[in-house]
């Protein structure tokens, strides 16, 4: 038996009302963090806690506040909704779990998709997913995260499989709701750009540890990280002069995590690592700047 | 000089049960010699259509296919595209003069066929080389796109996304082609690795001298390489425009609603989206396709009557607004 450390002694504390943006890369443990933050997987080790209760080993029975305090959007907005339930039932479900009565459920269920912006809200009721767009689809996920009012959303790369001009429209949307209800959010995504829109905080994945954490405009001012630094470099912002230039990236991709690289994990690709130390070695998660961590022998 | 690749009003339909979608209707442009040219545009659009009616794989069920795709080359001179069967386009043209990356071609590699084998079928069964010189061309391809020719004798499941897409453009360049088109070349790939790729397909064009057609939705991806963009709507080419010129001061009015929706890292910027949906391709609106989300949408007109191409100052438009 061999053990995927999928997500390595991961810490953070996120406070009411603030949207902290996870980024990685595939295979560097963001989703499975969320997931086990959910309590939709249990965690080997550590510890979970919500609003002053620990919630890591809470039996499933005495998890129904949790369950009810917290929701998630996910990524693929045409799996993610069952294809044989109208739009309407797929919004009353969370409720009737909850046990609306059928009266508060039509009401909450027509303002939900007035707040997402699937206007006018009969004119959706009686659809079935496969009937919308993809944008159309996802601002039903939303609302259905949204509409048992949680106080803590884990919303899974819910605008990479939509086209670049409705993420923007999705993405306000969340910005808005988030602010308008003080929902505390984590935003996993790959792209640091579209994370500029939500976030308050960053946290930084690389094969299943963290290697930065801080205030956002700070870490995407001066990221500390290699990694970091090499996952802005990698993102172009469209201006035209690009194509004469080639972007300094490292070059590989991630390492396999059932068999991770000793020390630092991204020393086999960091141009600035340090012989005999960055490959014996793991960093230590420091601060290094007020408020600004990270895991790197530079520092 | 003449261009590569000129398109005449080139059209594409295809039949379905609901109706004939007009995928691609009526578009022109001119591609040079060592240019790169971007194709952007929601999904459904028409640029993957566009694409596959260039390199001429049309669907079973083309219910109207026109106009000239002019491809001019030393030695065969200019030829149509449009006009020249199935059996000459295989032998004259597919991975010779022009080839193409299909949209997560690395996922199309078969898992159990090693890489040389999916790499040299082309070059044996439609070319018809040796096995010998066919291995030794794909040797060659894979130094150019910076992979060890010991990748040959892998499985594609050995490999990185990465390495694949690498393997895959090699097959692409493989014949020297004139043209390469870029369908998402690199929508699956992690943001480093895409830089990575995007900086080989950078180097490849400066090497080879190639021409590239770009199709992508992600307007920072296209400016990392297009020298030209041109932009689609539903099944039309609202505006081609040097890259230089797009960037700063886009023309139409979609151009534009694209721009503003691109989330940016490092500008400041708060982004806006366009609203309302790509419209259907069965029944598209009359007038400018845009009319009905255009915010500068000119009463009795736009809706009436269809915008032909300007030329105003480097770029050509297609809008009643100029």
């Amino acid at each position: 038996m061999r053990y995927v450390k999928a997500v390595d002694g991961v810490s953070f504390a996120l406070e009411k009302g603030e949207v902290l943006a996870v980024i990685g890369e595939s295979g560097s443990g963001k989703t499975t963090l969320g997931r086990t933050i959910l309590r939709l997987v249990k965690p080997t080790a550590g510890r979970i806690i919500f609003e002053g209760k620990d919630v890591t080993n809470a039996p499933e029975s005495a998890l129904r506040w949790y369950r009810f305090s917290t929701a998630m959007v996910f990524q693929d907005p045409f799996s993610s909704l069952n294809p044989y339930h109208t739009v309407q039932y797929i919004l009353e479900e969370p409720l009737i779990l909850r046990g609306v009565p059928p009266k508060n459920r039509a009401e909450l269920v027509v303002k939900a998709l007035e707040e997402v912006r699937l206007v006018p809200p009969e004119d959706f009721l009686k659809k079935y997913p496969h009937m919308l767009s993809g944008g159309q689809r996802q601002r039903v996920g939303i609302a259905r995260a949204l509409i048992t009012r949680p106080k803590f959303i884990v919303a899974d790369e819910p605008v990479s499989m939509l086209d670049v001009s409705i993420r923007a429209e999705i993405l306000s949307l969340m910005r808005s709701l988030q602010t308008k209800y003080g929902i505390t959010m984590m935003y996993i995504t790959h792209d640091i750009a579209t994370a500029k829109y939500l976030a308050d905080k960053i946290l930084v994945m690389y094969a299943g540890k963290m290697v930065e954490y801080g205030p956002f405009r700070d870490v995407i001012k001066e990221p500390l990280h290699p990694y970091t630094q090499a996952l802005i470099e990698a993102l172009p912002d469209p201006d035209p002069t690009n194509r004469f230039k080639l972007r300094k990236v490292p070059p590989g991709e991630p390492p396999s995590l059932l068999n991770p690289p000793a020390g630092c994990r991204f020393h086999p690709r960091c141009p600035y690592a340090i012989k005999g130390k960055c490959e014996k070695e793991e960093p230590k998660f420091i601060e290094a700047k007020k408020d600004h961590y990270t895991a790197c022998w530079l520092y | 000089m003449p261009p590569l690749l000129e398109l005449r009003n080139v059209k594409m339909y295809y039949g379905t049960s609901r109706g004939t979608v007009k995928a691609v209707d009526g578009i022109s442009f001119k591609l040079n010699k060592g240019e790169a040219m971007a194709l952007v545009g929601e999904s459904g659009s028409g640029k993957s259509s566009l694409a596959f009616t260039i390199i001429r794989l049309l669907p079973r069920n083309v219910a109207e296919a026109g106009g000239e795709i002019l491809f001019y080359d030393e030695e065969l001179g200019v030829v149509d595209l449009a006009k020249m069967n199935e059996d000459e386009i295989r032998r004259k043209i597919r991975w010779k003069k022009i080839s193409m990356v299909f949209q997560a071609s690395m996922n199309a590699l078969n898992p159990i066929l090693r890489v040389q084998d999916q790499m040299i079928e082309p070059l044996v069964l439609h070319l018809g080389l040796s096995r010998e010189e066919a291995v030794k061309i794909a040797e060659e391809a894979l130094r150019s796109v910076g992979l060890a020719k010991d990748v040959l004798m892998r499985y594609p499941f050995e490999l990185s996304g990465g390495m694949k897409q690498r393997v895959v453009i090699a097959m692409a360049i493989m014949m020297r082609p004139r043209l390469v088109i870029l369908d998402e070349p690199t929508s699956a790939l992690d943001v480093i690795t895409q830089a990575n790729i995007m900086n080989l397909l950078k180097e490849l064009k400066a090497k080879f001298d190639l021409s590239y057609i770009l199709i992508t939705h992600d307007i920072a991806l296209a400016s990392e390489i297009a020298d030209k963009i041109g932009v689609m709507y539903a099944g039309k080419l609202v505006e081609v425009a040097p890259a230089d010129v797009f960037f700063r001061k886009p023309k139409h009015p979609y151009s534009q609603k694209l721009l503003a929706a691109m989330p940016t890292l490092r500008e400041e910027k708060s982004i806006e989206y366009i609203p309302g949906d790509v419209p259907s391709l069965i029944t598209p609106p009359p007038g400018c396709r845009f009319h009905p989300r255009c915010p500068y949408a000119i009463k009795g007109k736009c809706e009436k009557e269809e915008p032909q191409t300007k030329q105003i100052d480097g770029s050509e438009v297609a809008c009643w607004l100029y």
